[in-house]
């Protein structure tokens, strides 16, 4: 009963400060809405480049026709030499200058091989990804044509064999398009979690700290029990995080058209303890704030590098062992994966027992954590008291 | 007030402010600590600069000379790691699903028997793009061996014809491309995120101690103290409180060039000096930015902090490094335009990355100079904060 009285006091506390309505509700439902919509676009298009063609023939001419058809480059203008070009790159009216060689014609009609000169800024790398593929499809596809006129083969599918014994196709799995925002979105859903909750109760221990000399329980019979106040507060923030996040699986992803691969099963038999975990490492970590306003100075900036020691950029299996243990402290490094592979992979609730159980131990380990941590606060009271 | 009593003003605000950060080991943790500790984990998470082992699995049905060849070659490169065989490709697709290998190369029975009575088989490339940077990289080196592969077999058949080894290339391989990304050829993926990574979490830093440092005076109820020392001038108020707190983030800067230039040799374009006088500009316009947003809001600490955390994260995608701007709607390339984050990128690749002429980011530094001078026009607001607004939780 206590635990329930406890749970909608901090429900009454939560909707009564605005404050912490903004970090727990407005900030779980609005934040994935922007960030789909910054990124959606999901892939780069037309990317300026300049060209230099200092070959000025009909086969340059259709080299760079070719490129400037393909969706991912845009030829903005002709340059005189490269030092004209550069001026392009150098005022940013242009990303990359594609140039072709005065011999171009002559070393393709006498049957040597010749090179095409890609030049890019590396400000972005999707500038230089969009241009190297557009410029090699182009390559590939006149060579082809190049080679079946000069093999001067009898019949068109002789031709075509020494054009390419073998050929090749790539399938990009689980997001067709390689697109940003079906890469991008799914570890900001799951950051966003672990990062409101923490700032919320960070918020929330702030203000009990303001109005209790400094103590992070209330005084009041109510609060006498570790166990009690760790399963009251905790059973109130499940409940609106238990709803935010069969939101983010329901609404979010189909507004946005995103990748989903998993059973709602799958997903509640791990973003349970996901919650559990971010709720009782936010609890934990709430001890370091002293005022309301401290939990944003705390917490907001480590998004960034939350995001990064993740692996979902940089490849997980390219960071170094130490470090990966680091960020095994984290929900989030282990809920964003978890995520991931099952909602955009499909992949099934035993293919990630390795997160699916590391969550389950991140939750014991931080439930038991918090319950330290209100034992020694409530024992620091009786004493002062 | 006189140029001499406006200077002692500013000392005495510049040592109270000193004084107040001492007994903040919030302040110490947020601006030292962190920024120092992120700057050792992204060098040294990244410090193989391209990712050199990425599993990939391998399903040779064919498991013929011409399919060891083929795969024998995609193994030497760099990137790739194809350690894990498998005999069939679903044991192979539920390894990518599991997320132990990041591509499947899958060559399908019948490969050398089609190609040697050419009847053009494929091989098929899988890449997880769950993944996007592993995915990308392995993309590119099955795209090589792709055409590798087709390359190989050509030749060997041209050979046989008699066909002169010099002629062979230009034959099956006319046209080439010869790629050169400018100021970073090696494609190192440290030198491209670090560089912006770590100034893009001072600045965010930046944003919210702004607001939480001035706000903490409503808070503790000092501002009329302040206000007071100031000789209730707000302009003088806001410089004395915010310089020092500069002369510490410049003291990071310093600390992130010498660790990235000098330390781990990152290529930088132009002089050490001139790169801290374009960090003392982005952080100085990121202080008045962050005063200004406390300004609109007439004082209210809360509501600044979150709008400056909002604005702050946003920056971050909004500079443009990742996923460019000019693919993002059109609202939100507006909005990049305001924020100090966006210009400090865009100066960084002009000046440090490709060292060229500065004339070309002069709207960057117009709108940065402009920024300094936001809080200006919020001076009202403050006087009237100063006077009547009483910190409310």
């Amino acid at each position: 009963m206590k635990i329930l009285q406890i749970c909608y006091n901090e429900f009454k506390e939560i909707f009564a400060d605005f404050g912490i309505v903004i970090f727990v509700i407005i900030l779980p439902l609005a934040y994935p809405l922007l960030y789909a919509y910054v990124y959606d676009n999901e892939v780069v298009r037309e990317v300026p480049v300049v060209v230099v063609d200092d070959s000025q023939t009909s086969m340059s001419r259709e080299f760079l026709r070719r490129c400037d058809a393909s969706p991912d480059i845009k030829i903005i203008s002709h340059a005189t030499g490269m030092e004209h070009a550069r001026t392009y790159l150098e005022s940013m009216d242009a990303y990359g200058i594609i140039r072709i060689p005065r011999e171009f014609s002559d070393d393709l009609a006498e049957g040597r091989q010749t090179a095409v000169g890609i030049y890019c800024d590396m400000a972005s790398m999707m500038y230089y990804k969009n241009l190297m593929i557009t410029a090699s499809l182009v390559a590939q596809d006149m060579n082809k044509e190049i080679k079946v006129a000069k093999l001067g083969s009898s019949t068109d599918r002789e031709a075509q064999i020494s054009a390419s014994p073998i050929t090749y196709e790539t399938i990009a799995m689980y997001n067709p398009q390689s697109g940003y925002s079906s890469f991008l979105i799914p570890a900001v859903l799951m950051l966003i979690i672990q990062q409101s909750l923490m700032l919320g109760i960070g918020m929330h221990m702030g203000g009990t700290r303001e109005n209790n000399f400094g103590f992070a329980v209330p005084k009041g019979d109510l609060y006498h029990n570790p166990v009690y106040i760790y399963l009251g507060k905790m059973l109130a923030y499940f409940v609106i995080y238990l709803v935010e996040a069969i939101y983010f699986f329901l609404v979010v992803n189909k507004i946005f058209v995103l990748p989903q691969m998993s059973s709602f099963a799958t997903y509640l038999a791990w973003i349970v303890p996901y919650l559990i975990a971010c709720i009782s490492y936010s609890i934990l970590f709430s001890a370091l704030v002293y005022r309301r306003e401290d939990c944003i100075m705390l917490f907001v900036f480590l998004s960034v590098p939350l995001i990064f020691i993740s692996g979902i950029s940089w490849p997980i299996s390219e960071i170094p062992d130490n470090w990966r243990y680091f960020s095994y402290l984290f929900p989030s490094s282990l809920g964003i994966h978890a995520y991931v592979r099952t909602n955009t992979m499909g992949a099934t609730i035993d293919d990630i027992a390795f997160y699916h159980w590391g969550l389950i131990i991140q939750a014991g380990f931080y439930t038991i954590l918090s319950l330290v941590f209100y034992y020694w606060q409530l024992k620091k009271r009786k004493i002062e008291e | 007030m006189d140029i001499k009593s406006i200077f002692s003003r500013l000392k005495k605000l510049a040592l109270r402010e000193v004084e107040i950060s001492r007994r903040r080991p919030l302040y110490l943790f947020c601006m030292l600590i962190a920024p120092v500790f992120f700057s050792f984990m992204f060098i040294d998470v990244m410090k193989e600069g391209a990712p050199h082992e990425v599993p990939a699995a391998v399903v040779d049905e064919d498991n013929s000379q011409v399919s060891r060849t083929l795969l024998r070659t995609l193994d030497a490169m760099q990137e790739t790691d194809l350690t894990v065989k498998y005999k069939d490709f679903s044991d192979a697709k539920d390894a990518l699903r599991r997320g132990e290998v990041f591509a499947i190369v899958h060559v399908p029975k019948g490969l050398s028997e089609k190609a040697l009575t050419q009847r053009t088989p494929t091989i098929y490339f899988y890449t997880n793009d769950a993944y996007f940077l592993a995915g990308a990289f392995l993309f590119k080196n099955m795209k090589v061996l792709g055409e590798l592969s087709g390359l190989a077999i050509t030749k060997s058949t041209l050979s046989a014809k008699g066909v002169d080894e010099d002629r062979i290339m230009g034959l099956i391989q006319p046209i080439t491309v010869e790629s050169h990304p400018l100021n970073n050829p090696s494609l190192n993926y440290s030198i491209y995120l670090t560089n912006i990574f770590i100034p893009a979490i001072l600045l965010l830093i930046v944003f919210i101690a702004t607001c939480y440092s001035i706000g903490l005076e409503w808070k503790r109820g000092t501002q009329k103290k302040w206000y007071k020392d100031a000789g209730e001038n707000v302009v003088v108020a806001l410089t004395g409180k915010l310089l020092p707190q500069t002369a510490l983030y410049m003291l990071m800067f310093l600390f992130m060039d010498v660790y990235l230039y000098k330390i781990n040799g990152f290529p930088i374009a132009c002089s050490m000096i001139r790169l801290l006088g374009i960090q003392l500009l982005a952080t100085l316009a990121s202080q008045a930015f962050s005063a200004a947003i406390f300004g609109i809001l007439a004082g209210q600490m809360r509501m600044a902090m979150s709008v400056a955390s909002l604005l702050g994260v946003l920056s971050v995608s909004l500079c443009g490094f990742t996923f460019p701007v000019m693919a993002m709607p059109k609202l939100m390339q507006a909005i990049s335009w305001l924020l100090p984050l966006r210009h400090y990128y865009l100066i960084y690749v002009n000046q440090v990355l490709d060292g060229y002429s500065i004339v070309n980011v002069w709207k960057s530094f117009a709108i940065l100079v402009a920024i300094l001078a936001l809080p200006l026009l919020f001076i009202k607001v403050y006087e009237k904060a100063f006077n009547e607004v009483n910190y409310k939780a």
